[in-house]
Formats: structure tokens, C-alpha cells, sequence
């Protein structure tokens, strides 16, 4: 045995792979972190049990930055980190009973949401026509898997659903998504550039 | 909320500070489980004297803790105020406000109940917790599952951790620097948004790639020494305690 073998750790990745890794470990938490701030800028609404929250906003930057291996990745640590009883969720809810409540359709639609955006915006030639029609199926996953949620938890009609789950936010999504959309442009070819070159001796 | 002491670790050794890590976050998960399930009144009498019990023990700072409940206190009022005109109903006869029914004003109370339980639960545990110790118990529950990289995910948690008041303090410098030049009066929504996220992003992105290259300086690696824990017959007990109020609150 050579004196070297002992001391070698059996799974360290190679220097490169660690390097991407480590990168998108601390972005992963940088996202979850702003999903969890987006969802304290909430604001409830005198119609429904829905709030107008940030969160899904995140969500969308997310998946943009992010794809959809690491913007799942990002939205099952916030889950978890609701799940735990950590107030993450909007307005500082948590706990597995909001997940399974009426409001957790949108909850588990975020996953979604992110993993549509991302697969789509990390696939071929980036523009700025895919990253808004890549913006615009994630949300209609993302409010036909929670509109269908509301209806069933709250055994309402689908009008009703309808009116206190997706009318009163359409021009949020509007806004959201023109905004989303606008940062992919500026903002995603210095993220893709990676950081600067490690210093090597 | 930049100077929010909430989540944040306050240095001490009393018995919750010593307890065993593992237990006190599996005494969280079902105290706030227990906050969800609870209905009747003497369910949060008896959740608001354990908490109050345990912010005495863990000699936490009552007052600044209080200060920063002031934000939820906001949100626990919209909420009451909201629930209280919505949700159809008999009017109170001491309280004769048109539109103000008893039963809304009694689901608002309920739900700022729960909302405060939460959140008291979570200053708990977070004030006698070091962000480290969550990073390791994470860490050893996900070990036996196979596929996981258990220490990836745990430095993911107790980075999310860290980064939250950093978050919270750019943004609060960035408003300001904003307000300084005169530019955060803008009525187009898009716009607004847009001149609020924009800066701020590429703020974080720059100060994430600092952190990596922090890290990487320092020789992060995730094949590392793992954490040992040790539990007491008082922290079993504590476990106990939080383990029998949640099984009378869903049973009862």
C-alpha cells in the first residue's frame, strides 16, 4: 500500500466538479433565502385565503438563474425548511398542516413553476421571447396545479376558485413576469459567465 | 427588520442551550405541528405556558425579542381585522361595528394564535441553537438516506440561514441609497419592481461569488469530520414534555 493511499478521501469529487458544486450550493441558498424574504413581503387579501406574496416572484428568478436541477433543488430546501415549522411560509406560516391546507397547491406548484422555467430557459439558444413564454407556462402550471388544490381542500365550485385563487392576481403575474423577464435579459449572461478564475500558483 | 435579533443564535448555557440538538429540533417540529392542529382555547393556554417556560429557561432577551415580534404583531392584526369583516356571522352585542361578526373575529383570533406560536417556538430554538449545530443535525438525519448528499444539503441550510439578515440589510442599505438620489418615487409598477430587484440581485450574485471564493480559500470540503452528539435524561424529558403536549392537543 502506498503511504499516500491512506490519507485520500474516498468520495472528494475532482477540483473542477467541486468547484461548480460549491458555487451552486451557496447560490441554492442564496435563492432559498430570497424565496423565504419574498414570502414576508406578503399581503393578504379581504377576498380568499391567498395573500399576494413575492415568493412565487423568487420563484420565477429562480428558475431562471438557477435551471431546474438547482431551482428544484432551492424549492424542496424551502418546503423542508417550512415542513420543520420554520416560518418560512407567506406571512410567516409553517408547519406540514399549511402544505396540506388550502393554500399548499401553490406551495407544491412552486416546484412546478421552477422546474418548467428552469428546463426550458437552460435549453438551446437563450431569448428573450423563451424566457417569457417559459414564464408564462411555469404560471399557468403553477395557478392550475393551486386553483385545482383550493377547489378540492375547500370543496368550492370552480367559479369560486377561480375568483379567490387566479382573478385577483393576474396583474401581479403580469408585472411579475414583464420584471422576470427583463432581469433574465440583463442579468443571466453575466450570471452564466461564471466567477472569476481561481488564482492558481 | 435588518437588526432583527429573531433568527438569530444568543450566546448562553442554560439547560436549552446544552440540550442535545437533535431533540430540540424534533421538539420544534412538533410543537409547531401542534400549533396547526390546535382548536380550542386551553390547546394554546397550554402552548403559550410551555413557550413562556422556555424563553425563561433559556434566559433569552425579552425585550428585544418583543421588538421584533412587532413586525408579526402587524401581520397578526391585518389578519384579525380581515378574518373579523370577511367571514359571515352573528354581530357581537358589546361591540356593535357593522360588518364585525363573532365568528370571524373568533377564526382571526385563532389564526394569530397559531401565527404566534410559530413564530415564539422558532425564536426559541433558533436563540439557543448555533447555526452550526442545524447544519449537523440536518447532516445526521439525512446520512442513512442513500443519494442525498447530506453535507451539501446541510451547508445549504446553514448558509440559507446566514444569508437571510445579510439579505434583509442589502436590501435596507439599497432603499436608502436609492432614497438618497431621489428616485424611489416611481408609480409604474413594473418599473418600480424592476429598480428595486435589479440592484439588489446583482449585489447578491457579486457577494455570493465572495462567499465561494471565501470558502474555497479557507478549504471548504464536503468530506468532513462528522459531528458527535450526546443526549441527557433531561433532554429526553423536555422531548417528553413537548412530545405529550402535542399528542393531548391532536387527541383531545
Amino acid at each position: 500500500m502506498e503511504p499516500n493511499e491512506f490519507f485520500k478521501p474516498t468520495t472528494a469529487p475532482r477540483e473542477d466538479e467541486a468547484r461548480t458544486n460549491l458555487r451552486m450550493t451557496v447560490y441554492v441558498a442564496l435563492f432559498t433565502a430570497l424565496i423565504i424574504i419574498g414570502g414576508y413581503i406578503s399581503i393578504p387579501l379581504p377576498i380568499g385565503p391567498v395573500p399576494i406574496v413575492l415568493a412565487d416572484f423568487f420563484t420565477m428568478v429562480t428558475g431562471v438563474f438557477l435551471g431546474y436541477r438547482w431551482g428544484l433543488t432551492s424549492v424542496a430546501l424551502y418546503l423542508c425548511l417550512g415542513i420543520l415549522g420554520l416560518p418560512v411560509f407567506a406571512g410567516g406560516k409553517a408547519g406540514l398542516a399549511v402544505l396540506f391546507g388550502p393554500t399548499g397547491g401553490f406551495l407544491f406548484g412552486y416546484l412546478f413553476l421552477v422546474a418548467v422555467v428552469g428546463f426550458i430557459v437552460h435549453k438551446g439558444k437563450p431569448s428573450l421571447f423563451k424566457t417569457a413564454m417559459a414564464l408564462v407556462a411555469g404560471n399557468l402550471l403553477l395557478y392550475g396545479v393551486g386553483v385545482t388544490w383550493l377547489k378540492t381542500v375547500l370543496k368550492i365550485g370552480w367559479p369560486a376558485a377561480v375568483a379567490a385563487g387566479l382573478i385577483p392576481f393576474i396583474p401581479g403575474i403580469i408585472i411579475k413576469i414583464v420584471v422576470a423577464s427583463a432581469l433574465a435579459r440583463t442579468l443571466l449572461p453575466r450570471f452564466q459567465q461564471g466567477p472569476v478564475p481561481p488564482f492558481r500558483q | 427588520m435588518a437588526e432583527i435579533t429573531f433568527f438569530q443564535y444568543i450566546y448562553g448555557d442554560t439547560i436549552l442551550h446544552r440540550m442535545d440538538g437533535r431533540l430540540k429540533l424534533a421538539c420544534m417540529l412538533l410543537l409547531s405541528l401542534a400549533a396547526s392542529f390546535a382548536t380550542a382555547l386551553h390547546h394554546y393556554l397550554l402552548a403559550f405556558g410551555l413557550l413562556i417556560f422556555a424563553l425563561r429557561l433559556a434566559k433569552l432577551p425579552w425585550t428585544a425579542l418583543l421588538k421584533d415580534l412587532r413586525f408579526f404583531g402587524l401581520i397578526i392584526l391585518l389578519v384579525i381585522s380581515i378574518n373579523a369583516w370577511t367571514i359571515p356571522g352573528d354581530p357581537i352585542p358589546t361591540l356593535p361595528l357593522p360588518g364585525l361578526s363573532r365568528q370571524g373575529v373568533v377564526a382571526g383570533l385563532r389564526f394569530a394564535g397559531r401565527l404566534a406560536i410559530i413564530v415564539l417556538v422558532c425564536a426559541v430554538v433558533t436563540g439557543t441553537t448555533p447555526l452550526r449545530t442545524f447544519g449537523q443535525v440536518i447532516e445526521w438525519v439525512l446520512r442513512p438516506i442513500p443519494f442525498v448528499p447530506a453535507a451539501r444539503i446541510a451547508t445549504m441550510v446553514t448558509l440559507t440561514f446566514a444569508l437571510i439578515p445579510v439579505l434583509l440589510g442589502q436590501f435596507a442599505e439599497m432603499m436608502a441609497a436609492q432614497k438618497a438620489r431621489g428616485i424611489e418615487l416611481r408609480k409604474n409598477p413594473v418599473r418600480r419592481l424592476y429598480y428595486a430587484v435589479f440592484p439588489f440581485l446583482e449585489q447578491m450574485l457579486r457577494r455570493t461569488d465572495q462567499i465561494v471564493e471565501a470558502m474555497e480559500a479557507r478549504g471548504y470540503s464536503e468530506v468532513r469530520t462528522r459531528a458527535v452528539f450526546k443526549s441527557t435524561k433531561r433532554d429526553w424529558l423536555i422531548f417528553l414534555l413537548c412530545l405529550s403536549v402535542f399528542l393531548y392537543v391532536c387527541c383531545s
